[in-house]
C-alpha cells in the first residue's frame, strides 16, 4: 500500500489562506450542547472571513446557540494533499450594508436552494498540513 | 463585480433528494475520504480521514498523538463525505459512537489495515463508528441562479 511517502508539510497562515482562496467547498462543524454536527457549505473568502449562506434551519439554529465554528477544506489529487482548518466564530449578517455587500460576492450555495442568510466566520486560528504523493523511491 | 440577476426561489424539494439509509450506506463505501468532527472539553475538531465500510460500520485508523484517540472520553462523532456520481452531487452525514479496535482479530477482519493513508506510522490506532442517524441529500448540479457578469 505504500504509494505514499510520509512527508508532512505544516502550512503557513498565509498557504493557508491561499488554499482556502482556490476552493469552495468546505465542511461546517457546529456543537450544540453535546452534539456535533458536519455539513457541506460553499463559501467565499473576503477580508480574511469565510462567508456562507444558510437557510434558516439546523445549521443557523446551532450557530446561533454556539457561536464557536470549525471549518475545514481538504484536496487530494495524484500528487499532493492537504487540508485546512479554521478555527472561529460564526456571526450573522444583520445590517443591510453588510448583506447587500455580500449578495455581491461570487458564491454559489452548495444546496441549489434558496438560501436567505450570511454567515460570517472570522477565523481565530488557522492550521493546514500539506503531503508531497509521490511513488516510493527504487530501493535497489 | 455585478450580477445579472438576484436569486429565484427555490424549493428545496424540487431540486434536491433525500436519500434513504440504503441509498447512505452505498454512496458512503464509494469514497475513501472522508470528515471526522470530534469534541472534548476544550471545543470540537475535525480530521480529513480515509475509511471503509463493512456490514454498515465504518472504520479508520489514526496515528498515535492525534486528538482522535482521546475518542474514548467523548464518543459521539459526526462523519461527512460527499462526491459526483453520474452529474449529481451528494453528501452523506452519519452521526454515531466511535470506539477504538483492540482486538486484533477485529482489525484484521475489518480490512481496516489495508487503508490507504498519508502518513507511516508502526503504532495505529484502529477506530470504528456505530451509526446512529445516517442522512444523505443528493442533487444535480445547476448553472447558478446568478451569472456572473465578468468571469475574471
Amino acid at each position: 500500500m505504500d504509494d505514499i511517502i510520509d512527508v508532512v508539510q505544516v502550512l503557513s497562515e498565509q498557504e493557508c489562506w491561499q488554499k482556502l482562496a482556490d476552493n469552495t467547498l468546505g465542511r461546517l462543524v457546529v456543537k450544540a450542547a453535546d452534539e456535533i454536527d458536519i455539513f457541506p457549505v460553499n463559501y467565499v473568502v473576503t477580508d480574511r472571513t469565510l462567508c456562507i449562506r444558510t437557510a434558516p434551519g439546523t445549521k443557523l439554529i446551532e450557530l446561533t446557540i454556539h457561536p464557536d465554528v470549525l471549518f475545514e477544506i481538504d484536496h487530494v489529487d495524484d500528487s499532493a494533499a492537504y487540508s485546512v482548518v479554521v478555527k472561529g466564530t460564526a456571526e450573522e449578517l444583520q445590517h443591510q450594508s453588510e448583506i447587500d455587500e455580500a449578495d455581491s460576492l461570487p458564491l454559489v450555495p452548495f444546496l441549489p436552494t434558496l438560501k436567505y442568510r450570511w454567515v460570517r466566520i472570522r477565523p481565530v486560528h488557522l492550521s493546514g498540513r500539506a503531503f508531497q504523493r509521490a511513488p516510493e523511491p527504487d530501493r535497489y | 463585480m455585478n450580477w445579472t440577476t438576484r436569486p429565484h426561489e427555490i424549493h428545496a424539494e424540487d431540486v434536491v433528494e433525500t436519500l434513504d439509509p440504503e441509498e447512505c450506506w452505498r454512496l458512503l463505501a464509494t469514497t475513501e475520504l472522508g470528515r471526522l468532527a470530534v469534541s472534548d472539553d476544550q471545543g470540537a475538531d475535525i480530521f480529513p480521514i480515509n475509511h471503509l465500510v463493512t456490514d454498515r460500520l465504518v472504520y479508520f485508523r489514526s496515528a498515535p498523538g492525534t486528538k482522535i484517540v482521546r475518542l474514548t472520553e467523548r464518543p459521539g462523532v459526526a462523519f461527512e463525505t460527499d462526491g459526483t456520481e453520474n452529474r449529481q452531487r451528494w453528501s452523506v452525514v452519519l452521526r454515531g459512537t466511535a470506539r477504538r479496535l483492540s482486538i486484533d482479530t477485529d482489525i484484521q477482519t475489518s480490512g481496516v489495515d489495508e487503508l490507504h493513508t498519508f502518513t507511516r506510522s508502526t503504532k495505529w490506532n484502529y477506530f470504528v463508528i456505530t451509526p446512529v442517524t445516517i442522512t444523505g441529500v443528493r442533487f444535480t448540479t445547476q448553472p447558478d441562479h446568478r451569472t456572473r457578469k465578468d468571469h475574471s
